[in-house]
């Protein structure tokens, strides 16, 4: 990466909630960066913290949640000293967030016209035919025929991948330089996922944009990603470069989810996957140690100390894991190897 | 085989939901403020004839209208004074508390199971079904309730079940519309096509698929309607149409008090004040039990 | 078209379709009346004893309603269903009942979460008149076991399962009838990945053990490859190809197999996002393109796609229906 400074500069990042069993650490102090026109992939299962730690970053967690954060930087500003209105100038002008669920994002009682030139103009001195415009060269950009015809509709007109070009292409209203996509093509077909795919990464490149993409499907990661971070349980148990995370996993949690799904040509049809034993730990109240421990083949007595040492790849200044095994140790045992 | 299951995962506790209700009603002041209300009316209606200092229906013209003893002219042998018959009225409100809710309970339980049954028949059936059971909850909520239960208690009289009936058979339209939603939204999770794929019968499936999961709903629709069937037999009293006298329900004690309201107010403001109270506990009840049952508990 | 695997095997098949057609009708507007919506088409297929049939497609294609149909929940509105080479039209609910079980989705709405996961699972028994309450009890404890959960599981409620113990559940649940065949619909995709893979194990051990036939339907072929000896493509209604599980991964013949297989992510940093060959949007069902629903989207699409509707054909490959085969082969 270059010397500059990051584009986005996360140090520490805690999301507490308060239940009435006591208090669910959410995201347990995770660090990460991501450059101009860098995409950073947030990879984890349900529960690991990955869309609270977007929403954290752009200042849109639920009401009862609490952020705190060593260090939150935003091209520049300081965004733990921002107020409301600062946040509100930022979010959908310089960096914006793309759902799952485009049903439950866009409004149901506005022309899809009104809400795209709506984001322009609450954020730019324009007149609504620029707005026009820009939202009419946006949805062709999608790739959306028609584009000019089809302002004047409403969300429930359209199919759910139109509605997540839709969705994408509001994002883009204000040209931002952070865009956050969370499972943005989850709840699509597959033939869709791939076309929704090449238009984001496609666009990303057009528009020199920076992208943190959430996802729980390793496939995708590989294809589109330039840094990875794996997340557990509220923690980045592995970071890296996209190539050397698939190339030479080191943390057994990761090394699990790169054996467990089947892979066409890899895995033998049939025969039995290796399969991560257990379910994710409940997050509430104070944990000690590796929370992966329950589940890991390779825990012992020392995972249940504090602090679990962040290890280096050799020669790889950007590969750290969360481990108490050195990369030797981790690398000569056969992990989930038919383990089921 | 498969040994991979963490329920024996040491930090996978959870609380019972028995137990989470619980500490969600205790944090919810509205509903404890209810509780508390709606139980001290209920024990008195419960345990009116041990409560009750004389009998409510002893009449002793030589003393009537004694104030309450608050008044300079009162005395503990009446504490709330006597009515315009002279009878005690502490004990004719301990016994109105028992005809009070009588007609409540009694009204939405009839109301409660007619709606029910209309509500579940047309959110599981759907379709024809649906459409003629909208129709008539349509025409039911389009039917002015008090007009039509003056005019069926004028034309075959008043007595305490009558009443109870006549309101029974109006109320049922908040059941039905709430019945019916709830059941749409049931009959759209897979365990209903679970029980059908499994050969259960129609009777199984709504007996212990869907009734189970409507009780919270219910609960809070008959909290609601025994307030509204109690404020209705108020009206229906004071309107010379409801339980007939000499029965101490608290609607006919503010309607026989009417008369007195510039010189002995306390004959309408005391049944007045328990029935706003009775009202005002059951809603936040209601309420309470609608926001500690939700998923999310609302707080 | 339907005698095809017939006169592969000899036997009779498990469960078998004889050109199986579904329809709704929607209303169109609040004037239009109703319009007819073909969710199943002319579907013919039939499933051998410890098959592993997967059906594919897109949302919308009628998968879902075909599962339904297997079931007996939606009655055929033409063609036949046969259990054994016997009619289902002919038999009672609860026959069906016990050949044939679904498994579903989303585990949070296929649990009553009223009842507890022991009385979830002996549910199929009451119904069916096991009355033996020890035997019941037992039957329950020795499911339990069989899918992998400790029986003491039996008294909690689904509410503090997670999301894989719960598809578990709904997997002892169909079992305990002992039915010969089981229509996973989508059962893991709603699960995460180490999940996943712990219940695509426990469903082919299932499948040695009890002897069983899955008609496992999915989106995700990666798991279908895996899991599945036959592929059975649907689009818009009808099958467009079937094929043994090998031969369709390898050289999957009819264009929007291929589009599907196109589409398949896997994870290899080496390579870019795959491009689809696949003009257009997936088409409305009510207003199906004339001819072959897929030409629309088909990048080799000719004149004659948009007129005539190509046969499913079977020769020694596989079921095909594409003129472009069909004309390569001369039929």
């Amino acid at each position: 990466m270059s010397s500059s400074e990051p584009l986005l500069d996360v140090r520490d990042l805690h999301v507490d909630i308060p239940l009435m069993t006591g208090v669910l650490h959410a995201v347990r102090g995770i660090s990460f960066s991501v450059g101009r026109g860098e995409t950073l992939c947030l990879v984890g299962e349900s529960g690991c913290g990955k869309s609270l730690t977007a929403l954290a970053v752009m200042g849109l967690l639920p009401r009862r949640a609490r952020r705190r954060a060593a260090q939150l930087r935003f091209a520049g500003q300081d965004m733990l000293q921002l107020d409301t209105r600062g946040l509100e100038k930022l979010r959908g002008d310089r960096m914006a967030m793309i759902f799952q669920e485009p049903m439950t994002s866009l409004n149901p009682a506005f022309t899809i016209g009104d809400q795209l030139a709506e984001v322009l103009r609450q954020h730019r001195p324009v007149s609504r035919r620029e707005a026009r415009d820009r939202a009419v060269f946006l949805l062709e950009k999608v790739g959306i025929t028609a584009a000019a015809s089809r302002l004047g509709q409403y969300p429930h007109q359209l199919s759910g991948g139109l509605r997540q070009r839709v969705m994408i292409a509001m994002a883009l209203m204000c040209g931002p330089e952070l865009i956050l996509a969370d499972e943005p093509t989850t709840a699509l077909d597959v033939t869709v996922q791939a076309q929704l795919l090449h238009l984001l990464v496609d666009l990303q490149r057009e528009f020199g944009m920076a992208m943190i993409f959430i996802t729980h499907d390793l496939g995708v990661v590989s294809r589109i990603a330039d840094k990875v971070a794996v997340m557990y349980a509220g923690k980045v148990v592995e970071a890296g470069g996209c190539q050397r995370i698939f190339r030479d996993p080191l943390h057994p949690y990761t090394r699990g989810l790169m054996r467990c799904i089947p892979v066409p040509g890899r895995t033998k049809p049939g025969e039995k996957l290796a399969a991560i034993p257990g379910i994710v730990p409940a997050l509430v109240g104070e944990m000690t140690g590796c929370a992966f421990r329950y589940r890991c083949p390779m825990a012992h007595d020392a995972c249940a100390d504090d602090p679990v040492p962040v290890r280096g790849a050799a020669g790889e200044a950007d590969h750290r894991y969360r481990c108490v095994l050195t990369p030797e140790r981790l690398r000569e045992e056969a992990v989930w190897e038919g383990a089921a | 085989m498969a040994a991979e299951t963490g329920s024996g995962d040491p930090l996978a506790r959870e609380l019972s939901r028995g137990r989470v209700l619980w500490l969600r009603g205790l944090g919810h002041q509205g509903f404890l403020m209810g509780a508390v209300v709606l139980g001290v009316i209920v024990m008195m209606a419960v345990f009116a004839p041990l409560l009750a200092p004389m009998d409510p229906f002893e009449q002793n013209l030589s003393a009537r209208l004694i104030p309450p003893v608050w008044d300079d002219r009162g005395s503990w042998a009446h504490p709330l004074g006597t009515d315009h018959l002279g009878r005690d009225y502490l004990s004719r409100l301990i016994y109105g508390a028992q005809i009070s809710l009588l007609i409540g309970i009694g009204a939405a339980f009839i109301s409660g199971i007619i709606g029910t049954l209309m509500g579940v028949a047309a959110g599981y059936f759907g379709g024809r079904v649906d459409m003629v059971i909208s129709f008539i909850i349509t025409a039911r909520l389009a039917t002015p309730v008090i007009l039509v239960a003056l005019a069926i208690v004028a034309m075959i009289g008043a007595s305490l079940e009558i009443v109870i009936a006549v309101l029974g058979l109006l109320l049922w339209d908040r059941y039905a519309l709430v019945m019916r939603a709830t059941t749409q939204q049931i009959c759209a999770n897979d365990y209903i096509t679970a029980a059908k794929a499994q050969g259960c019968s129609l009777a199984r499936i709504v007996v212990s698929e869907i009734l189970p999961n409507l009780a919270n709903n219910l609960i809070v629709v008959a909290t609601l309607e025994v307030a509204n069937a109690i404020i209705l037999e108020a009206a229906l009293s004071f309107l010379g149409l409801g339980v007939p006298p000499p029965l101490p329900s608290w609607g006919l004690m503010v309607s026989e008090g009417k008369s007195y309201i510039l010189f002995d107010p306390w004959l309408i403001t005391i049944p007045g004040v328990m029935l706003f109270l009775l009202v005002l506990a059951i809603n936040l009840v209601g309420d309470g039990i609608r926001d500690v049952t939700s998923p999310e508990g609302r707080n | 078209m339907s005698a095809s695997a017939l006169s592969d095997t000899g036997g009779i098949p498990a469960l078998e379709l004889r050109r199986v057609t579904r329809d709704f009708h929607v209303s169109a507007g609040l004037f239009a009346g109703k319009r007819r919506l073909r969710a199943v088409n002319d579907v013919s297929l039939s499933i051998e004893t410890g098959e592993v049939v997967g059906l594919v497609g897109e949302s919308g294609c009628g998968k879902s309603t075909l599962s339904k149909v297997l079931l007996g929940l939606l009655p055929a509105s033409a063609g036949e269903v046969l259990f054994h080479g016997e009619q289902m039209s002919h038999q009672k609910r609860r026959a069906v009942a016990k050949r044939i079980q679904p498994i579903f989705q989303d585990p949070y709405s296929s649990l009553n979460p009223r009842r507890s996961i022991g009385s979830i699972i002996a549910q199929p028994l009451h119904v069916h008149g096991f009355g033996n309450r020890t035997e019941i009890r037992r039957r329950v404890s020795d499911m339990l076991d069989v899918v992998g959960l400790p029986s003491r599981l039996a008294q909690a409620s689904p509410a503090q399962l997670s999301g894989g113990q719960r598809q578990r559940v709904a997997i002892a649940r169909a079992l305990i009838l002992r039915p010969e065949i089981l229509i996973c619909d989508e059962p893991t995709s709603a699960l995460d990945v180490s999940v996943q893979s712990q219940i695509l194990n426990l469903l082919l051990d299932l499948r040695r053990e009890f002897q069983l036939t899955y008609l496992f339907i999915s989106h995700n072929l990666a798991v279908v490859e895996h899991i599945a000896t036959r592929v059975a493509v649907m689009y818009l209604g009808r099958l467009v190809e079937v094929a043994e599980t090998r031969a369709f991964f390898q050289a999957p013949r009819h264009p929007y197999s291929q589009a599907l297989l196109d589409s398949i992510i896997t994870p290899n940093p080496a390579e870019g996002i795959p491009t689809v060959h696949l003009g257009g949007s997936f088409p409305n069902p009510i207003d199906p393109p004339s001819g072959c629903a897929f030409h629309p989207r088909c990048p080799h699409a000719m004149p004659r796609c948009a007129t005539d509707a190509p046969r499913l054909l079977t020769d020694e490959a596989g079921e095909i229906a594409c003129h472009l085969t069909n004309m390569q082969q001369g039929a």
